[in-house]
């Protein structure tokens, strides 16, 4: 093979300028730290790459979600227990009230408690949480239950119902809100009977309420142990969205970000070429026959 | 009987082609440097032969003598066959260098993965979907969905403006490049005028076919070309089977930057140039098999996103419980593939998350609905896909055709170089090499002077010393 002096130039030239190409590219990739900068890197990393970032998106918001339906929950769940309690003072009133040796007098007394009861379950009742009434369906924007002025009885917004849905994952959501409806209608009733008992002084009336307050407190129970069992659900599903997160972000890691051991390794290789090929090129100027010609 | 002198002619011969020869070697020197330059070669030849001795020319006894040297060509030392092999690769390096480049703009026009591309901010879109159905009467969460859109809406605009401005760029390449086309195609022509000219008297023009081999390359860099010559030293190049530079003559290429998709065609045959490589292909291919195949896949997820978003949109109702409007605007605005509608803009209470009219505020049904789509599986281009595999697909083939082009341009570089290597093996200059001939050179024409030197003693002897006894 012919050599000659432009080759050797030429080759020199096009070889340093691949490999200092080469030292760019590590450097690229430890500076950003990222393997897979762009689709062409790795077309198959960099789709995965953006499907785990929607998936951890995903992951995020659903997370946001359950933190959301555990807040909504919690609040029903206090509301309700104040119910239960003071569900539990009316019936030992309403006790105390059957008996037969009670004045009218004293029945006037409890009146005016059990109807302060009655006002503090209407507060819990219309619990509003976030600017939201909790138990107003979709009417979150008026309380579910009002006081007629003239009456002083409880009635219920008609318009309170519909059941709110959070997204807890894909095809996965879950009832958070418990209708007013459900719980407090048939209690106000029971309530108001055993105000208007203790006003016209019916002592054997009154102890016939006590199975409509069981009922009451029953159905209060009811819907706090169903709160329960959701609040479970959440927590498990919290803890799986959290693995979730840790497994997928090292996922992601592992798809698009650099090994940096490795390509410190590399970067030191292609350093050491690139060293040599300078070293080369500082030689390639050799001496020729002119030299040793006389 | 012959000259006294036959001698001294034959030697003065030597002097002259020997000194050409070392002129030859000077010119190799010199342009040991020079682009396209291949070395020449000093081709000697004995010179005619005079018949001796017989009475006739066929005669017993008669010898010939031969009457010295004379350079008889100066060619130069090339192989057309590694040109054609050079130019053959060096249009498949032109055909790729150009979408390796674009390619690699386009991904950047895209800027997938990272968390300002088309993927992220529907994924922020969808987000703000999932707050709005927790809180479907918030008015600071209607606000951020309306923002979510318009984010989203000018990613996708601004991706798409881009596209077209990288369709620009190639249309306005490939009118740059046609004309250096027929420049290049000038200037061949030019040259085979000149070429012709000088070797009509039977020399080689070496350093003008040099010229025109160099211009050949760059013209084999643009496009697809084939060349030939024929017994009467008319050369011709072709490209895609038509003839382009014919002797002095030379067809030209046009292209209409103002009606950019009639392509490249022939100014006087007005017939589309068979392009099949170089340059020009490459900008075409790219144009209209990749950017365009983007810019189609970008429309129609923008598209099946609308139509979608929309109808479910318009299944629910917004907060004063009328029915919903187009949440998304298509065709919107010039410039622009998507907008978000007036009616959303101007009033965010026109997001219609509930599913009845009942007006009451707290409705999320139709929230959750527009949420969902996010996993709904969508009719785009005939298959049944979620908008963000759809998207991940056009991502993915971006990838795939920008590493080819990529591959493709770095193993054709790979190809070009060292099929120039071998030719350079062969046309080159080695200054080791001229050296040593200068050296024989030298030592033919010390010999020959020598020589002189030696027959002027020879006719000393004659004219000064023979005829003088006893004078």
């Amino acid at each position: 093979m012919r050599i000659t002096q432009g080759m050797i130039t030429e080759a020199f030239m096009r070889n340093l300028s691949y490999n200092l190409k080469r030292l760019n590219d590590k450097e690229d990739m430890l500076s950003s730290g990222k393997r897979v900068r762009r689709p062409s890197d790795d077309p198959v990393s960099a789709i995965l790459a953006m499907r785990l970032r929607n998936t951890l998106s995903g992951i995020e918001q659903y997370n946001k979600n359950v933190n959301d339906a555990l807040t909504w929950l919690k609040n029903t769940e206090s509301a309700l227990a104040n119910t239960g309690d003071i569900l539990q003072r009316i019936r030992e009133l309403t006790v105390n009230a059957a008996n037969d040796t009670l004045t009218p007098e004293d029945r006037q007394t409890i009146l005016d408690e059990v109807s302060q009861l009655k006002l503090q379950i209407l507060q819990e009742a219309n619990t509003s949480y976030n600017n939201r009434y909790l138990f107003g369906g979709y009417a979150t924007d008026q309380p579910p239950f009002y006081i007629d002025s003239i009456t002083g009885k409880i009635t219920a917004n008609t318009s309170a119902t519909g059941t709110l849905k959070y997204n807890l994952g894909m095809n996965n959501n879950m009832d958070v809100n418990v209708l007013g409806t459900d719980v407090f209608s048939d209690l106000f009733t029971t309530v108001e009977s055993i105000e208007s008992d203790l006003k016209l002084n019916d002592a054997s009336a009154l102890s016939g309420r006590l199975t409509d307050l069981d009922n009451a407190i029953n159905i209060v129970l009811k819907y706090r142990s169903q709160i329960g069992a959701k609040s479970n659900r959440l927590d498990a599903t919290k803890s799986r969205l959290e693995s979730n997160e840790i497994d997928y972000t090292d996922l992601l890691s592992k798809t698009e970000d650099v090994d940096v051991a490795k390509t410190i390794m590399d970067l030191k290789m292609d350093e050491n070429v690139y060293r040599a090929s300078l070293a080369v090129g500082a030689r390639i100027i050799q001496p020729t026959l002119v030299d040793f010609l006389r | 009987m012959y000259s006294s002198f036959f001698g001294i002619e034959i030697a003065k011969k030597a002097l002259f082609a020997q000194q050409r020869a070392q002129e030859n070697v000077s010119h190799n020197i010199a342009n040991a440097n020079t682009p396209g330059y291949s070395r020449q070669r000093a081709i000697m030849e004995s010179t005619y032969v005079k018949p001796y001795g017989g009475t006739n020319l066929a005669g017993t006894g008669a010898y010939q003598l031969g009457s010295g040297v004379k350079v008889e060509d100066i060619a130069r030392v090339r192989d057309a066959f590694k040109d054609m092999q050079f130019r053959e690769e060096n249009s498949g390096l032109g055909f790729w260098q150009f979408q390796a480049d674009s390619l690699k703009q386009i991904e950047a026009v895209f800027n997938e993965p990272s968390d300002i591309g088309v993927s992220s901010v529907l994924t922020e879109f969808w987000k703000s979907l999932e707050e709005l159905s927790k809180n479907p009467e918030a008015v600071e969460i209607r606000e951020t969905v309306k923002e979510r859109a318009v984010t989203l809406t000018n990613t996708i605009n601004h991706t798409a403006n881009q596209l077209q401005q990288i369709i620009n760029d190639v249309n306005f390449r490939l009118s740059i490049k046609v004309d250096e086309v027929n420049n290049l195609a000038k200037q061949i022509s030019e040259l085979n005028a000149q070429i012709q000219q000088t070797e009509i008297v039977g020399v080689t023009a070496s350093d003008l076919r040099d010229k025109r081999d160099l211009l050949l390359d760059d013209l084999s860099k643009l496009v697809n070309i084939d060349t030939y010559e024929d017994q009467n030293g008319i050369f011709t190049v072709t490209v895609g089977g038509a003839i382009m530079i014919k002797g002095s003559d030379y067809e030209a290429m046009k292209f209409d930057i103002d009606n950019p998709s009639d392509g490249v065609r022939w100014s006087g045959y007005n017939t589309d140039v068979n392009l099949s490589k170089g340059e020009l292909k490459g900008l075409l291919e790219l144009r209209d098999n990749k950017i365009k195949v983007y810019q189609d896949k970008l429309n129609s997820f923008t598209t099946a996103f609308v139509s979608n978003f929309n109808s479910i949109h318009k299944n629910g109702y917004d907060l004063d419980g009328n029915p919903g409007v187009d949440f998304f605007r298509q065709p919107p605005n010039a410039g622009e593939i998507i907008s978000v509608s007036g009616d959303i803009l101007n009033d965010i209470r026109k997001i219609a998350a509930a599913g009845s009219s009942t007006g009451v505020p707290g409705d999320n049904e139709n929230a959750l609905a527009l949420a969902n789509l996010k996993y709904d599986k969508v009719l785009i281009d005939g298959q049944n896909i979620t908008l963000d595999d759809y998207y991940g697909s056009l991502i993915s083939k971006l990838g795939v055709d920008s590493q080819e082009a990529q591959r493709m341009a770095a193993s054709q570089e790979v190809m070009v170089s060292q099929l120039d290597e071998q030719r350079k093996e062969i046309s080159s200059v080695s200054l080791d090499e001229e050296m040593a001939k200068m050296v024989m050179y030298q030592h033919a024409y010390n010999a020959a002077a020598r020589m002189v030197t030696t027959l002027d003693e020879m006719i000393d002897t004659i004219v000064n010393r023979m005829g003088i006894t006893g004078r």
